[in-house]
């Protein structure tokens, strides 16, 4: 078995919550809870969640856009938390990012071609007529053309736009690609559109992926392992067709149950989740899901849980 | 297709926008007037200024204006050879008027420039950077942001003696705050815009980030603040002057004028209305073009 | 669910060849050409199609909302328990807006006032549209009576402010009446906006994108909510969204939007079951479903057209694989092909029968 491309240990991303000017800082905004995954290379890891849980964080985290308040984040072999800042620059072209919403990740006062060529010449990768034909190069592989090139982001679609950060985000090719909610903001058809574009790719340059979503029929088209997260935890993982087939924890039911079917012909049955996403700042003892779960008992409350495998590769924080 | 083509596209847009708004046309008009008096002002004129050396208080040497004085043409009212009279000592108002666009001119622009170059850089850094630093030129631009101008003006004349240049010392001191605060406003909204995290996850260092990414996104509101201060220089310059501390007399400043000629106000009415009427239309344009401005780059007219 | 149209009722919403245009520096934008459409009294109708295609101006043209610089209704019916509100004034639109018919919006944040108390805001609503009779009128008191008339016409309507919202499902709907609309989450900001709309029991609710901006489970909780309220108060609800699944579980019966047209229309069993209209059927083969495994989704190439300078003819021709020489020159009329099922399309027969299904072609977007 080789080695996971990224392995991440106990990672923590606590960010203060400052009041005052003077005052110590004793509440923190625990976004990310002491989280590890292993993604291999090739795979498309999937991570899904509401909004509040974390899982963009923690996209972030993972390739150290934001540097963990603690844990150990193994990159290619790399601990990405003790290198220096030179060789973190190093690192950086092999780990991307596909940012959720096109029309702020793009410069509105740059064109295309600067918005494309910003990161090959930071890397002193290209210059010049290199330059222009690596770039036209770069648009063709996501499905636009030269015309593109001297225009400004506003003057495209939305799906457009997103095909841009993908194009930006293959410049430097990456080993490794983030993509934080790509299609959230897009249409269904356009949708439909990227997501293949994202799969060809991937078989065509052999990325490894890490998808973040809250879209749950989006997960299991694309990825081939999940995470469910809840409040900064991840409650559930698994290969994805074990993880539609059984899932266990509750939340996990919820989340699918939840999800609106469109075939009139099978109308389910929510089941009902009552109260709200806690708050990260002081999220509920034991288990964080406790408060709103059917099946909670007393040790719930108060012990939090620990990830055992149910199954082959199927692992649960559940009692 | 042309590289250029989607900008030109974009500017026409904005021009379209602009040229519906008739005061802000008005407004661009009066300050071409003025741009191009200021311009062609020696051959406009038809009697011109000399410079001597003057040694200051100091001792160093300063220049000075200084026009030709006519005694037997005093406070004749205009005229042909006259168009805007003559004042007390016999000289040509128009000419001291169309001289004194460049001095106002000269006064605005740099003052304005030097404040602004001054409140980009350390709202930029104050804004960009956070922490200590921020709290540090946060403090520092609160202490000057309460000293008024006026007392400042005065106390630098009492000092150092009446001149241009040291009421323009004086207005840069107490202009650049504002400056620096709403400039920083503007970076802190933009850091945590997406494309910037975009720049820095492909590697794009500070300087990079704050001077192709932060800074032509936050500069539009400081563009439409900068050009209604520069009407707003200008009556400050004029009143300083007026009330002694600017310009030394005999200068052709417009605010010298007016404190000059009133003591003729009812004999001799061209002498403070002509000056005045250009202190009027100048800041009227200033004023006009920057509500123009503000109009044009407000996100929700566009498109 | 509540069961098809009797025929011999008179719809309660009646919009006919409606055609609104906006000027704009570009051109002009044609959103609407002839859009036309039924919804029927305590029904579901759902009305779906992608950004643009027109689905909110139809609803913002109906309540008149429509900004009138850029914007004009240039012609149609809009009728309302028979009255053209096209023809009715401001005045009638008013009285109509919050009490008989009413609207909630997509971004619940932006559609509260942020500087009043929940409870304030749907009191306003309530003190606009309800008589109290248990309290006497204020015309002829002096200035005190009349007071204390307000006062308690104002305390009666927050009371049943709170009553509102005790409606919608929101535990202690006392404390949150006090609280601003920045102290809820989104799904209880929903809520909010429901029970003010839902507080003069309007004879329909308009929906736009109600639960897009939300989470799963709270989109579950609040289209629940929806369907109850629907039941107990005889509500009819016309929903807005781009979310087929909703649509599927929601709605009685769908309009299907694309480019300012309504392509498709009837009954949601029988347009899921059988969808004939070329983009009905690449909208629900392009989206990933939890009960298949499929390699790729299939697209509809091409882009939504520029609605200032629309295709000729049937606006969808240019991205059809059924196309035909017609389809270029003049719009196609709704046929009906069963009984409460309609297409705008000359060519749904062959769409039908042909093996034309995976279409795995590249991709293709245009500038």
């Amino acid at each position: 078995m080789t080695d996971p491309l990224l392995n991440a240990s106990h990672l923590k991303e606590y960010f203060p919550v400052k009041r005052g000017i003077f005052s110590s800082t004793k509440d923190y905004v625990k976004a990310v809870d002491d989280v590890s995954i292993q993604i291999r290379k090739g795979e498309t890891f999937g991570l899904v969640g509401e909004s509040g849980c974390g899982k963009t964080t923690l996209g972030r985290v993972l390739i150290h856009l934001i540097p963990p308040t603690s844990g150990t984040l193994l990159f290619m072999g790399e601990n990405l938390s003790e290198i220096t800042k030179r060789e973190l620059r190093l690192m950086r072209p092999h780990m991307q990012i596909v940012f959720q919403d096109p029309s702020s990740s793009l410069n509105p006062r740059m064109t295309i071609k600067q918005i494309l060529s910003e990161p090959l010449r930071i890397n002193h990768r290209y210059k010049g007529e290199e330059l222009t034909k690596k770039v036209l190069e770069l648009l063709k592989t996501v499905g636009l053309d030269s015309q593109h090139l001297y225009r400004f982001p506003h003057e495209f679609s939305g799906g457009q736009k997103q095909r841009i950060g993908v194009a930006r985000a293959l410049s430097l090719n990456p080993d490794f690609i983030v993509l934080d909610e790509p299609t959230s903001s897009l249409d269904v058809s356009v949708q439909a559109q990227i997501l293949n574009l994202l799969k060809d790719l991937q078989d065509q340059f052999n990325l490894t992926y890490l998808f973040i979503t809250h879209d749950l029929s989006v997960i299991k088209f694309i990825s081939d392992r999940v995470a469910v997260m809840y409040a900064g935890k991840i409650v559930e993982y698994a290969n994805t067709p074990d993880l539609f087939r059984n899932p266990t924890h509750p939340y996990t039911k919820a989340l699918l149950s939840a999800i609106p079917i469109p075939d009139p012909r099978q109308r389910s049955k929510h089941i009902h989740l009552s109260g709200e996403v806690p708050s990260l700042i002081t999220p509920p003892p034991g288990c964080r899901f406790h408060p709103r779960c059917p099946y909670a008992s007393e040790a719930c409350k108060r012990i939090e849980p620990h990830m055992k495998e149910i199954s082959k590769d199927h692992f649960v924080a559940c009692f | 297709m042309k590289s250029n083509e989607s900008r030109i596209k974009d500017l026409r847009f904005t021009f379209h926008l602009f040229r519906r708004s008739l005061l802000s046309m008005v407004g661009l008009i009066l300050i071409l007037i003025l741009l191009i008096v200021a311009l062609i002002a020696p051959f406009l004129a038809s009697e011109h200024p000399s410079y001597v050396e003057v040694p200051t208080e100091q001792g160093t040497t300063r220049v000075e204006e200084r026009w030709t004085i006519y005694f037997d043409r005093a406070l004749q009212p205009p005229s042909l050879q006259h168009p805007f009279g003559t004042d007390d000592y016999g000289r040509d108002i128009f000419s001291m008027v169309v001289y004194g666009s460049q001095t106002s001119l000269r006064i605005c622009i740099l003052v304005i420039g030097i404040s602004t170059l001054a409140g980009i850089i350390l709202g930029g850094l104050a804004g960009y950077f956070g922490g200590v630093l921020d709290e540090i030129l946060m403090r520092i631009t609160d202490v000057f942001l309460a000293i008024p101008y006026l007392i400042l003006a005065l106390a630098v004349a009492a000092a150092l003696g009446r001149s241009i240049d040291h009421i323009m010392e004086a207005m840069i001191i107490t202009w650049w705050p504002s400056y620096a605060r709403l400039f920083r406003g503007q970076v802190l909204a933009i850091k945590e815009q997406q494309f910037v995290e975009a720049a820095r996850s492909v590697g794009a260092n500070n300087s990079r980030i704050l001077f192709r990414h932060i800074l032509p996104n936050s500069i539009a509101p400081l563009l439409v603040e900068i050009t209604l201060d520069l009407g707003a220089v200008l009556l400050v310059a004029a009143g300083l002057s007026f009330i002694g501390l600017g310009a030394s007399p005999g200068t052709a400043e417009w605010g010298l004028m007016i404190s000059m000629g009133r003591t003729h106000m009812f004999h001799a009415w061209w002498y403070v209305t002509f000056p005045g009427l250009a202190i009027l239309f100048v800041v009227l344009g200033f004023n006009l073009l920057g509500d123009g401005l503000r109009d044009v780059t407000d996100p929700k007219l566009r498109r | 669910m509540e069961p098809t149209p009797s025929t011999t009722d008179q719809p309660l919403l009646s919009i006919r060849d409606l055609k609104t245009y906006f000027y704009t520096y570009e051109g002009v934008v044609k959103a609407l050409e002839a859009t036309s459409f039924d919804i029927w009294k305590a029904e579901t109708f759902g009305l779906i199609g992608e950004t643009g295609c027109g689905k909110s101006v139809t609803a913002l043209s109906t309540m008149r909302l429509i900004p009138q610089p850029p914007g004009k209704i240039m012609s149609g019916q809009i009728l309302f328990n028979g009255v053209d509100l096209l023809k009715e004034p401001e005045t009638t639109l008013q009285a109509l807006r919050g009490c008989a018919i009413s609207m909630i919006f997509q971004e619940p944040m932006t559609a509260l006032n942020p500087v009043y108390t929940i409870g304030h805001q749907i009191a306003e609503v309530i003190l606009l549209h309800q008589s109290f009779p248990e309290i006497p009128q204020k015309k002829t008191y002096n200035p005190i009576t009349r007071r204390r008339i307000r006062r308690a016409r104002e305390k009666r309507a927050f009371e049943k402010a709170i009553e509102s919202l005790d409606m919608v499902k929101i535990s202690d709907p006392k404390k949150v009446a006090y609280q601003y609309p920045h102290e809820l989450s989104g799904g209880m900001r929903q809520r909010a906006m429901i029970a003010m709309m839902l507080s003069c029991t309007p004879d329909l609710l308009i929906a736009d994108e109600p639960t897009t901006a939300l989470d799963v489970t709270v989109q579950a909780q609040i289209l629940d909510l929806m369907k109850d309220l629907q039941q107990r108060k005889g509500t009819a609800i016309w929903l807005i969204t781009h979310n087929l699944g909703v649509i599927a579980e929601m709605c009685d019966r769908v309009g299907v939007m694309y480019a300012g047209y309504i392509v498709e229309i009837g009954n949601t069993d029988k347009i899921f079951a059988n969808p004939d209209h070329p983009y009905t059927r690449g909208l629900l083969r392009s989206i990933p479903r939890l009960t298949e495994d499929r390699r790729r989704l299939e697209i509809i190439p091409g882009s939504v057209p520029n609605l200032i300078t629309p295709p000729e003819g049937c606006r969808f021709h240019p991205r059809c694989p059924y196309a035909s020489a017609v389809c270029s020159t003049t719009a196609p009329p709704l046929i009906e092909v069963e009984p409460d099922h309609c297409v705008a399309c000359y060519n749904y027969a062959t769409a039908k029968f042909s093996v034309v299904g995976a279409q795995e072609e590249h991709d293709r977007p245009s500038a």
